[in-house]
């Protein structure tokens, strides 16, 4: 494989990263989509920085495994951390849900439930 | 099945689903976050001392081995900080997780030589991993202070 072709991969993955990290965060928050797609669209450009620094010869192919390896880290990492602020976004979406749902109990009952 | 009846169903399932969510994201901590702003400023330092020095004897990890050791040390603390939450699957531990295994490998990847080309892309990888652990427990104080009364 030429230094071109390897290029060529390294974009490919960067967007099928960003196309997965959609998919992954189309039922989130918009502030959750929003953040999530900037960090992997980021990320995405690293992977192509470090395929076209190789084609440049500015990285050995052991220097580019060693940063493709905690390049995968990093995108675990942020994606953990982005299930973090889905959750917290869902929670917020919760406990509107449960302000209205214990309002409506709580008429029935005669008594504030909550 | 009278309205009634119905209602009651619907709320009582909606107030139980709460607990299981809260459970999953530890609360807001004002340690953790001040040590991840810290260690976001240490290690803003360190890739700026690199870049400058990178090619020089001053560069080498030798010469860094106590940023190593200490950033060992932040990132234990913050986990162990973490891990008294109870929580067994805590995004921001398993986050924290994740950048301490980061930063055995460019350990490693340091003690073989760093290139330049190198360096910015690993400056790059770390900013983000720390800024979305900030980005977290912003969140979490933001809606802690939501329901505070």
């Amino acid at each position: 494989m030429t230094a071109a072709e390897r290029l060529f991969d390294v974009e490919s993955v960067g967007k099928e990263m960003l196309a997965e990290a959609r998919k992954a965060l189309a039922g989130r928050g918009r502030e959750v989509r929003k953040v999530g797609e900037a960090e992997i669209r980021g990320l995405a450009g690293v992977l192509a920085d470090i395929g076209s620094r190789v084609a440049k010869g500015e990285l050995t192919p052991k220097e580019a495994k060693r940063l493709v390896q905690i390049h995968q880290a990093t995108v675990a990492s942020v994606l953990r951390s982005l299930e973090g602020l889905s959750v917290l976004a869902s929670r917020d979406a919760l406990r509107a849900l449960t302000r209205v749902a214990a309002g409506a109990l709580s008429r029935f009952l005669g008594f504030k439930l909550l | 099945m009278t309205r009634r009846i119905r209602i009651i169903i619907i709320a009582a399932a909606v107030l139980a689903l709460l607990p299981g969510c809260v459970s999953r994201v530890a609360p807001h901590d004002p340690t953790i976050a001040t040590g991840l702003a810290e260690l976001q400023a240490s290690q803003t330092r360190f890739f700026d001392e690199l870049q400058r020095t990178v090619g020089t004897p001053d560069a080498a990890w030798e010469c860094h081995i106590t940023w190593y050791e200490d950033t060992r040390g932040r990132i234990a603390a913050l986990r162990a900080r973490t891990a008294s939450s109870g929580l067994k699957d805590d995004p921001t531990a398993r986050s924290l997780e994740l950048l301490d295994g980061s930063v055995s490998q460019l350990e490693e990847a340091h003690a073989e030589g760093l290139s330049v080309a190198e360096i910015s892309v690993l400056r790059a990888l770390f900013d983000s991993q720390l800024r979305m652990l900030i980005q977290l427990e912003a969140a979490k104080e933001t809606k802690t202070a939501e329901v505070t009364p």
